[in-house]
């Protein structure tokens, strides 16, 4: 899909984010809120046809005593599992990648709260493991 | 009062939700409730019998205080419940010494091969002890109804006198100025729909407030301090005279602190309670004058509840907010509910019904025009 159609998504589903387009490269920042008890965050989306998207954190600064669960080693948010085709060149970053930044701030609010990962997930060098421990709330997704 | 925006009033309905999972932990069971019911009534008809001692008296008995007030909450560090009853008698005051007729309901219960088992005679009552479930606590009353409706005289704390007292008209009070507003009445169309299992129980902020509040109190007044703790009486009479209407739980609970602390500020010398039900005038803060640092304690703690409860009104974020929480009502107790108040977004994700609502990105089960995909989150 064109990187002028994925702006035009962005830009009609949340037109508070702030769009800067260079080349093949776009980047945008913007709020999100994933609920009424939840903070606002300030996060940055950055896309280009010869990358996956990249979402992190701006503000405020992900916190936490211990390991923050489902982030890469650059702290960019771990939201989906490239195999498994869950996201594509062909699919609309408005109704994936945001949809699921929100939804990993969620789960990453709770799990600061409770100690426990709700959103369920896989680790890449234990996936059976986690699969077990990690998603019997929510088996069936 | 606050006056709300949408977004205040969206974060009082999920910040009440948190709160009302709290109060539903701390109170009995739908299957405990029905059980204390069933339990009293056959407590009644064994009293009352023909062959029992106090048959002549014509028994009748009925629960008084946290219970049919909706504000029963499980004691701190114990599994059981303590729950109060009245057992009133056609006997005049003046015919019977307290502990004489102590002691005619415990022979009476006594004389019953289960109850002969859990019987544990107190101070001012008759225990029967339910193991994992709770204690009936059953206070022997005269009829007094020469003073006025409901009115009884029960055993004082010693047993060498009477006590005036109208659980019946206490309660009559409570329930006008709690039902002035129930959360059925108030239920803002922009909540979140509850999984159907899991629906709250209706009940009024008042209700809630007090169940909170006495939860505050039990934390605060643990160990030496236990002798100190404003009794439960007491602080739901305060509640109650200075609850305002509010329609939100914690709205509720905000008003009453200021209300009690401005109180507290514009009185000379302590504070005065009265009783709103006894035609006696009793003053439910007289326990005070016998012991000043109780009064100091209380004024102390509700000025750092009131604090803490204005932070937590401006406070977002889960993290923050459980923080506050677990200060007030204790970690696991909180931890508990704010599992539970997610249980909405695993249900919606599971059912391919969450949204994410364009513009702000909070997450919905209301129809919505981007639907949450299907994922994994991935990585360490």
């Amino acid at each position: 899909m064109p990187i002028r159609e994925q702006i035009a998504f962005m830009k009609l589903l949340f037109p508070n984010f702030q769009t800067r387009w260079r080349k093949n490269l776009v980047t945008w920042i913007g709020e999100v809120q994933p609920d009424a008890l939840s903070d606002s965050y300030r996060v940055k989306i950055t896309y280009g046809l010869q990358q996956r998207p990249i979402v992190s954190v701006l503000k405020p600064a992900l916190q936490a005593d211990e390991h923050i669960p489902h982030l890469y080693r650059d702290s960019s948010l771990c939201l989906y599992r490239p195999s498994k085709g869950e996201w594509t060149h062909r699919r609309h970053i408005a109704t994936t990648i945001v949809p699921w930044t929100v939804l990993w701030l969620y789960y990453y609010e709770i799990w600061q709260a409770t100690k426990e990962w709700r959103g369920g997930g896989e680790h890449p060098d234990q996936t059976n493991v986690s699969r077990q421990t990690n998603f019997q709330h929510i088996q069936g997704l | 009062m606050f006056q709300t925006s949408r977004t205040d009033a969206e974060f009082l309905t999920a910040l009440d939700r948190l709160l009302q999972l709290i109060c539903q932990k701390l109170q009995l069971t739908k299957t405990q409730y029905k059980l204390a019911e069933k339990h009293y009534r056959a407590v009644g008809r064994w009293l009352e019998q023909e062959g029992s001692i106090l048959a002549p008296y014509r028994p009748i008995i009925y629960p008084q205080g946290s219970l049919p007030m909706g504000t029963t909450n499980k004691p701190l560090g114990r599994e059981e419940y303590d729950l109060d009853f009245v057992c009133e008698l056609l006997i005049g005051w003046r015919q019977i010494k307290p502990d004489d007729l102590l002691s005619k309901v415990e022979f009476r219960l006594r004389e019953h091969e289960d109850y002969r088992s859990r019987i544990e005679r107190k101070n001012r009552c008759v225990s029967l002890k339910y193991a994992h479930d709770f204690h009936l606590d059953i206070v022997p009353a005269c009829s007094n109804a020469a003073l006025g409706q409901g009115q009884i005289r029960v055993p004082d704390r010693e047993l060498k006198s009477w006590r005036d007292s109208n659980s019946k008209g206490y309660i009559a009070w409570f329930d006008r100025i709690a039902e002035t507003y129930s959360i059925s009445a108030r239920r803002l169309d922009h909540a979140e729909p509850l999984p159907q299992q899991e629906s709250l129980e209706e009940k009024a902020p008042l209700r809630c407030a007090i169940q909170l509040v006495k939860r505050c109190r039990d934390l605060a007044f643990v160990g030496e301090k236990s002798d100190l703790a404003p009794a439960s009486i007491l602080l739901s009479t305060l509640c109650a005279e200075s609850y305002q209407g509010q329609k939100s739980v914690s709205e509720a609970v905000f008003g009453i602190l200021q209300g009690i602390v401005s109180r507290i500020a514009n009185t000379q010398g302590r504070l005065q309670v009265w009783n709103p039900a006894n035609q006696v005038p009793e003053d439910l803060g007289e326990r005070w004058d016998r012991n000043p640092r109780a009064y100091q304690e209380f004024v102390h703690w509700i000025g750092d509840f009131s604090r803490l409860w204005e932070q937590l009104m401006s406070t977002r974020g889960h993290a923050a907010i459980a923080g506050i929480l677990a200060i007030l009502f204790e970690e696991n107790l909180t931890q508990a509910a704010m599992r539970d108040s997610a249980n909405w977004v695993d249900q919606g994700r599971l059912a391919g019904q969450l949204g994410t609502v364009p513009k702000t990105g909070g997450l919905t089960t209301r129809p919505c025009p981007i639907v949450v995909p299907k994922n994994t989150f991935y990585g360490d």
